[in-house]
C-alpha cells in the first residue's frame, strides 16, 4: 500500500505539468447521479528531452550538455506540447431532460492550458544557443507555429441513461491566447559577422489584457458517442467517439496582431550615427516600422484546440480479466500529429484493475504508458501516465498524468 | 476510509504547482556594431581642407575669432518729448468743428557726443499719453513730421472726451515704430539729434459749442523706447570699447596630453571694419589656453600698437569692410609653439576707437545692419603632423540595464578590425564611471591600431591590417549596472616618437567594431 500511496504521489505530482491514458470504461449500469472528477496534464516532445523540457517549464538553468542533448535528436520540425486539464462532472440520472426517460442531465464545468510550438533546428540553435554556433551561418524558421490558450467553460447537456453517450453545450470564457506563425523565415550572416540579414513574413496575435480574466467569450460542444458492437466469439464490445471542446472564444477588441513582411541587412551603425550625440534609438525611430511590422488592435476569433478520440474503450461489466484497447486520438492543432495507442486492460478483481498501452504520435512518438484503477464501494479512483519511462527518466521526451475520481450514487 | 485520506492529500497538489527558480540559460552572439571608413575627403567641401596636385592635403583654416555688432555703441536712449497747448484767449465759445490749436515743437534726443542725423530702426516703441481738460469732444491730432515710414509721415488722431483741469480726460496708445525712419535734422535740415511735432486741436464737429479758456492746456506725451537702429548717420563721436573675451575651440578641447608638430607655420589674422568710420584697434593679448592648462601667449610685432583702421566703401547692400592684414610666422612670432600648445581656449584682450580723430568726416559716419568688426584667423599650409602620446579624451554618457533577475549580459568582448593607411596609431583606452564619477575599471585594448610607418604614404598606399579585443569579465560585466558614463581616451603617435607625416586624399581608415557577448537569458 505503501508503494501504491507513494506511486500515486508521484503521479499526481506531473499532473499539472504533464498528460493522459486513462481509458475510458463503459459501464450501463443504471445509476441515479454520478460525479466525475478527473484532471489530466502531460509535456511532450518529438526531440526536447525531458532535462531541458522540465527546466523550460518549471526553472533551473539549462546548461550546454542539456541543450546538446536534445540537439542531437532534433530534425527539421520539432514539436513540444503540453496540456494541463480539470473537469468536473456531474451527471443526474434521476431527471428526464425534455421529458424523455432516456436522457439524464449534465453538467460539466473545466479548465484548460494548451501550448504547442512546432520549431526548426536552427531556430532553436538561434534562440537557446545565438549566432555563433549556427551551422553554415544560416536558420530557416519558416513554418513555425505557437498556439497557447487558457480557458475556463461550464457547460449543460444530455446524457443516455444506459449508453452513458452525452452531449454538452459549453460557455467558454477565455482568459489568454497566444497565437502565431512564421510563412517563411530565414537568417543568414557572413562567416566573418560583418553582416546581417533577416527575412520574414509571419503573424502573430494575443490578448493585450493580462490583467483581466474574462477576455473573450464563445461555446464548444462536447460529443461522447458510446456504440455497441459485436466482438468476436459473439461477445460485444463498445466503441467511443469523443469530440471535446470543439468551438471557439472570441476575443475582445484588447487583442494585438502584428503582421510582419520584411527583409531586412545591418552592417552596424556608421560613425555619423554614433558620433552624432542623438540617440540610436530616437523617440521617432521604431523597430517595429524598420522591420515593416505592422501593429493593429482588434477583436477575434480564436478556434479552442479540440480534442478528438475514436476507440475501442473497456467494459466495466464485461466478466474478462483480459480486454483489449485501441485508438487513435488528435487535438486540433496543426502542430499535433494524430496519435494512435493500443493496450490491454487487466481486471483480477472487481476493486482493482490495471492496464498497459503503446502510443505513437501526437506531439511525440513511441510511448509506453501504464494505470491502475481501484473501486471501493461507490468510489473509483484512477491514476495513469502515459509515458512511464519518461515519468523516470531525463533522456524521455515527455511526462504524463492523469487521474479520474469518479463517485456513483445507485 | 484511507482513499479519501489520499483524496484530500492530493487534490492541492493537483491545483498548485511551484517553480522554485527563473528558468535561465546562456547563448553567444557576435554581431556588428560600427563600419565605417574615416577619411579626410568630406572635409574638402567644407573649405576646411584643400587637395594639391600630389595628392596632400592643405590646412586652410578660417575662423572668426571676434565679431562685433557695432549697433550696441550707437544707442538711442530711451526719450520722451512732450508738448502742451492751449489757446491764447482769456475765454471763447468755439462752435462744433472749429480748429482752434497748430503748434510745432522741436525735442531733442540725448545721444551725448554723437550728432546722428538719420536712422532707420529696426525695433522700437512709442508710448503716447494724450491729457485734455475742455470740456467738450475734440478732435486731437499728434504728427511727427519727420518720422516716416514708406514716404507715409507719422500721425495720430484721437477723439477726447470731455474732461476738466482737475481731472482731465486721458487717452493713451502704443506705436511699433519697426522700419521708420527717423530725420533728426530738424525743421530746417541743418542740425542733428533734433526731432519735430506738431499738434492740431478741433472741437466735435458733431458736438455743441465748447467754451475753453487759456487755463485749458492739453499736454501730449510720447515715450521712445527699445530704438535698434538698422541704419544710423552723422557723427557717431569718439567712442572707446575695451573687453577681454574667451573663445571656445571645441574641436581641440578634447586633447588631454600630447603633443604635435607642425612645418611651415603660416598663419594671418585680419581686423574687418565693416563701419563707414574710421577707427583703430589695439590687440593687447592673445593667450591660447590648452586642456592641462598651459597657456602660450602669442608675440608679434603688432600686437599692443594701436593700428588704424579705414572705414568701409560702399552701401548696405555691397559694403565692403576695410581689411587690416598681420602676418604670423617662425620669423616674427611664436606662431609654432603657440599652436603645438594646442589651445582649446583663446583669451582675446582688444580695444576699438571710433572717431579716434573726431567728427573728420563732415558728420558722414554710417553704420549699416551688415556692419561689423571682426577678427579672423587664417592658415594655409601643408597638412603634415607629428603626433606624440597626442590624447584624445571625450566622456559620454552611457547607460546599461543590467538585471541579473532578468535576461542580462554576463560576459563578452569588443573587438575592432581596423585597415588603417594613416601613419599614425592608436591606442584605445575605456573607463567606466559610476554616478560619482568614480571609475569603476578601466580596460585597455590588447594592442595598438597600428599605422604605417611610411612619412609619405602615397601612390600606392601601404595599408595596416590590425585586430585588437577588449575583454569584459563576468565581474566587470556585472559592474556595468553601475555604469553612468565612460572615458573614451585614444593616444595617437606618428612613427618614431612624432616624427611629421603628410596626409595625402587617398588615405584611410576603416574600422569595424564586433560585440561577441554571451547573454545568460532569464524568464
Amino acid at each position: 500500500m505503501t508503494r501504491i500511496l507513494l506511486f500515486c504521489f508521484l503521479l499526481l505530482g506531473f499532473v499539472v505539468q504533464g498528460q493522459q491514458v486513462l481509458p475510458l470504461q463503459q459501464d450501463t449500469s443504471l445509476l441515479k447521479h454520478q460525479i466525475i472528477l478527473s484532471g489530466d496534464g502531460f509535456y511532450l516532445s518529438n526531440t526536447l528531452q525531458n532535462d531541458f523540457t522540465k527546466k523550460l517549464l518549471l526553472g533551473g538553468y539549462i546548461t550546454d550538455d542539456i541543450k546538446n542533448n536534445s540537439m542531437k535528436s532534433m530534425v527539421s520540425r520539432n514539436r513540444l506540447g503540453s496540456n494541463v486539464s480539470a473537469e468536473f462532472d456531474y451527471q443526474n440520472f434521476n431527471v428526464n431532460l425534455f421529458g424523455n426517460k432516456k436522457w439524464g442531465m449534465v453538467i460539466r464545468a473545466g479548465y484548460e492550458m494548451f501550448n504547442a510550438v512546432q520549431f526548426s533546428r536552427e531556430a532553436f540553435q538561434l534562440g537557446f544557443q545565438g549566432n555563433t554556433q549556427l551551422q553554415y551561418n544560416r536558420a530557416n524558421f519558416g513554418n513555425m507555429h505557437v498556439n497557447s490558450i487558457a480557458y475556463q467553460k461550464i457547460g449543460f447537456g444530455v446524457i443516455d441513461k444506459k449508453s452513458k453517450s452525452s452531449v454538452v453545450l459549453n460557455f467558454v470564457n477565455g482568459s489568454s491566447f497566444f497565437k502565431g506563425q512564421i510563412d517563411q523565415g530565414d537568417f543568414a550572416q557572413s562567416p566573418n559577422y560583418d553582416t546581417i540579414g533577416l527575412k520574414v513574413k509571419g503573424q502573430l496575435n494575443y490578448n493585450s489584457n493580462k490583467k483581466n480574466f474574462f477576455n473573450g467569450q464563445g461555446f464548444a460542444f462536447d460529443a461522447d458517442f458510446r456504440i455497441k458492437i459485436n466482438w468476436h466469439k459473439g461477445k460485444t464490445a463498445y466503441i467511443q467517439v469523443m469530440a471535446k471542446n470543439i468551438g471557439v472564444v472570441f476575443f475582445n477588441n484588447q487583442t494585438t496582431q502584428y503582421n510582419v513582411d520584411t527583409s531586412y541587412r545591418y552592417t552596424g551603425f556608421k560613425f555619423k550615427q554614433l558620433l552624432s550625440g542623438q540617440p540610436l534609438v530616437s523617440k521617432d525611430f521604431s523597430l517595429l516600422d524598420t522591420l515593416n511590422v505592422h501593429q493593429k488592435s482588434k477583436a477575434k476569433p480564436v478556434w479552442l484546440p479540440g480534442y478528438i478520440q475514436v476507440g475501442k474503450i473497456v467494459d466495466r461489466n464485461n466478466p474478462a480479466h483480459w480486454q483489449p484497447f485501441f485508438g487513435i486520438n488528435v487535438y486540433t492543432s496543426i502542430i499535433c500529429l494524430p496519435q494512435i495507442y493500443a493496450g490491454v486492460h487487466y481486471q483480477p478483481a472487481k476493486w482493482f484493475a490495471a492496464g498497459a498501452q503503446m502510443s505513437y504520435g501526437g506531439f511525440g512518438l513511441l510511448r509506453g504508458g501504464l494505470y491502475l484503477d481501484f473501486r471501493m464501494k461507490d468510489f473509483a479512483i484512477g491514476i495513469a501516465t502515459n509515458d512511464i519511462y519518461g515519468l523516470c527518466s531525463k533522456r524521455g521526451y515527455g511526462a504524463s498524468a492523469q487521474f479520474r475520481l469518479t463517485w456513483q450514487i445507485k | 476510509m484511507m482513499m479519501k485520506k489520499l483524496i484530500y492529500l492530493c487534490l492541492p497538489i493537483l491545483f498548485f504547482s511551484c517553480r522554485k527558480e527563473k528558468t535561465s540559460w546562456d547563448t553567444n552572439w557576435k554581431f556588428p556594431i560600427l563600419s565605417d571608413t574615416l577619411s579626410l575627403k568630406n572635409w574638402v567641401n567644407d573649405s576646411i581642407l584643400s587637395v594639391n596636385g600630389d595628392g596632400s592635403y592643405q590646412l586652410v583654416i578660417n575662423r572668426d575669432l571676434l565679431n562685433l555688432r557695432i549697433d550696441s555703441l550707437i544707442k538711442l536712449p530711451d526719450t520722451t518729448i512732450s508738448q502742451k497747448v492751449a489757446s491764447s484767449a482769456p475765454s471763447l465759445n468755439l462752435p462744433a468743428g472749429t480748429s482752434f490749436i497748430n503748434q510745432i515743437e522741436e525735442h531733442v534726443f540725448n545721444v551725448k557726443d554723437a550728432q546722428l542725423k538719420n536712422v532707420i530702426l529696426s525695433t522700437g516703441t512709442a508710448n503716447i499719453t494724450i491729457k485734455s481738460p475742455i470740456q467738450g469732444n475734440t478732435i486731437l491730432t499728434l504728427i511727427l513730421p519727420s518720422v516716416t515710414k514708406n514716404g507715409v509721415v507719422f500721425s495720430k488722431v484721437v477723439t477726447a472726451p470731455a474732461g476738466t483741469i482737475a481731472n482731465p480726460s486721458v487717452i493713451t496708445d502704443q506705436i511699433d515704430l519697426s522700419g521708420y525712419s527717423i530725420d533728426l535734422r530738424g525743421q530746417y535740415g541743418n542740425t542733428f539729434n533734433t526731432l519735430q511735432s506738431q499738434v492740431l486741436v478741433q472741437t466735435d464737429p458733431a458736438g455743441s459749442t465748447v467754451t475753453i479758456t487759456n487755463s485749458d492746456s492739453i499736454a501730449f506725451f510720447v515715450k521712445f523706447s527699445n530704438l535698434q537702429p538698422n541704419y544710423a548717420r552723422g557723427y557717431f563721436g569718439q567712442i572707446s570699447y575695451h573687453d577681454t573675451t574667451l573663445v571656445n575651440l571645441d574641436i581641440l578641447s578634447k586633447i588631454s596630453a600630447g603633443t604635435i608638430d607642425i612645418q611651415n607655420s603660416n598663419f594671418k589674422l585680419e581686423v574687418f571694419n565693416g563701419l563707414k568710420v574710421t577707427a583703430r584697434s589695439k590687440f593687447s593679448l592673445i593667450e591660447g589656453i590648452n586642456a592641462s592648462q598651459n597657456s602660450v601667449i602669442l608675440t608679434h610685432p603688432q600686437l599692443g600698437i594701436w593700428s588704424t583702421l579705414n572705414q568701409a566703401s560702399g552701401t548696405w547692400d555691397n559694403l565692403q569692410p576695410s581689411v587690416l592684414s598681420w602676418i604670423f610666422n617662425d620669423l616674427n612670432s611664436n606662431i609654432s609653439a603657440f599652436i603645438e600648445n594646442l589651445p582649446n581656449k583663446i583669451r582675446l584682450g582688444y580695444s576699438l576707437e571710433l572717431n579716434p580723430l573726431g567728427n573728420d568726416s563732415g558728420g558722414w559716419n554710417e553704420y549699416f545692419s551688415t556692419s561689423r568688426v571682426r577678427l579672423r584667423l587664417t592658415a594655409n599650409m601643408p597638412l603634415a603632423i607629428g603626433l606624440n602620446n597626442l590624447t584624445y579624451c571625450d566622456t559620454l554618457d552611457l547607460q546599461v540595464k543590467q538585471n541579473s533577475d532578468k535576461t542580462h549580459l554576463k560576459s563578452g568582448k569588443l573587438m575592432i578590425s581596423a585597415i588603417n593607411a594613416y601613419s599614425f596609431s592608436a591606442q584605445l583606452q575605456v573607463s567606466v564611471l559610476n554616478q560619482n564619477d568614480e571609475v569603476i575599471f578601466t580596460k585597455v585594448a590588447s594592442n595598438k591600431i597600428q599605422g604605417t610607418n611610411n612619412l609619405n604614404n602615397t601612390n600606392p598606399v601601404e595599408k595596416v591590417k590590425s585586430d585588437i579585443e577588449i575583454d569584459l569579465s563576468e565581474t566587470e560585466t556585472a559592474d556595468l549596472s553601475q555604469m553612468k558614463k565612460v572615458i573614451l581616451k585614444v593616444i595617437f603617435d606618428t612613427p618614431s616618437g612624432g616624427q611629421i607625416a603628410s596626409v595625402y586624399d587617398n588615405q584611410f581608415i576603416f574600422l569595424q567594431l564586433f560585440s561577441n557577448i554571451e547573454l545568460t537569458n532569464k524568464y
